[in-house]
């Protein structure tokens, strides 16, 4: 009789705890997070994502890194594991010459059995080496064209108003 | 006989802790081994140095590892350049029967333009992707790695 009751609070106790594993192995926090919001072609993104459970670091936990270019298609994927921090960093690179990386924000998702996060960057273009150019119409531009070149201009104009003076006085003469 | 009669129930329930043991370890491992990854040329080859404007053919193969029941699996190759920038992601997905192996191949062209150097390929073996599984992605197999050289 001992032995039976003891095998049933044994099972009990065994169910229950079973059950408590099952139900907590699915409650982690995930963040995901860049070291930076806005990144240039070929510059290296770094991600890191931290899984907690009940505001604790978990080790040992595999993580999925998906990264979504602005169009919505797959650029980096890759697998990792936590540390002792509940820690597992990636990095990649934004294209290079070869394969120019598209501008605008791509989404960063991160996975893991039991918990999932997302986060955003944006590439964007780089600023041109030695000043800002900006967006100039084409009677701005004439305008620029002659203040710019106004002296040669009236040196011209006052070159041809003598000419036609020194014709027009020549001409006189010989009537 | 008379023992195993008093404590049957005890035989039972450690048989039974056994079990649910044995359930709870299987749900935390891999379900599918990457057993190789090799590069060849378009014919079939191996290969392991390239130019650069050269395809690539990388050969997966995979085996089940559950021995009950079939498993659907999203298979996914990534090629890194020298300086780690994705110079092609492919993928490819299907159903893999108890004990089962497979091989898949993926081909991809280095660019014309391209840096030369050692360029990694990784594999990963996952049940989908991660931003569309969320807290249901799982990873199949542990991630397996291999590389080439790429000359001009």
């Amino acid at each position: 009789m001992k032995g039976k009751i003891f095998s049933i609070i044994l099972l009990l106790i065994l169910l229950i705890t079973t059950m408590i594993q099952t139900l907590s192995s699915v409650s982690y926090v995930v963040t995901v997070e860049t070291n930076k919001v806005k990144y240039y072609r070929y510059e290296t993104v770094y991600i890191t994502v931290t899984i907690t459970e009940n505001g604790n670091p978990v080790k040992g936990v595999i993580v999925g890194i998906q990264v979504d270019d602005p169009d919505g298609n797959p650029i980096y994927v890759e697998q990792g594991t936590t540390d002792d921090n509940g820690k597992v960093s990636f990095h990649f690179t934004v294209g290079d010459p070869c394969c120019p990386a598209k501008h605008g924000w791509y989404n960063v998702t991160a996975s893991t059995p039991g918990g999932k996060s997302t986060t955003k960057f944006q590439v964007v273009p780089r600023p041109p080496v030695g000043g800002k150019i900006e967006k100039i119409d084409k009677i701005e531009l004439l305008s620029l064209l002659i203040v710019d070149n106004l002296g040669p201009i009236i040196l011209t104009v006052a070159i041809i108003f003598v000419i036609c003076c020194i014709i027009k006085m020549f001409s006189h003469k010989e009537k | 006989m008379k023992i195993f009669e008093k404590w049957k129930y005890l035989v039972f329930t450690l048989f039974l802790a056994f079990i649910l043991i044995s359930l709870s370890i299987l749900a935390n491992t891999y379900t599918i081994q990457i057993v190789s990854v090799e590069t060849t040329d378009m014919e079939g080859n191996p290969k392991t140095t390239f130019k650069c404007g050269e395809f690539v053919v990388v050969k997966v193969t995979i085996k089940s590892l559950l021995t009950y029941e079939a498993q659907d699996y999203l298979l996914i190759v990534e090629v890194f350049n020298p300086h780690d920038v994705v110079i092609a992601l492919g993928f490819t997905s299907g159903s893999l029967a108890p004990g089962e192996q497979v091989s898949t191949g993926y081909g991809f062209k280095i660019p014309e333009c391209c840096t030369p150097g050692t360029f990694t390929i990784k594999v990963f073996v996952w049940n989908g992707w991660p931003a569309a599984l969320g807290e249901n992605w799982k990873a199949l197999s542990a991630p397996d790695t291999t590389t080439i050289t790429v000359k001009t």
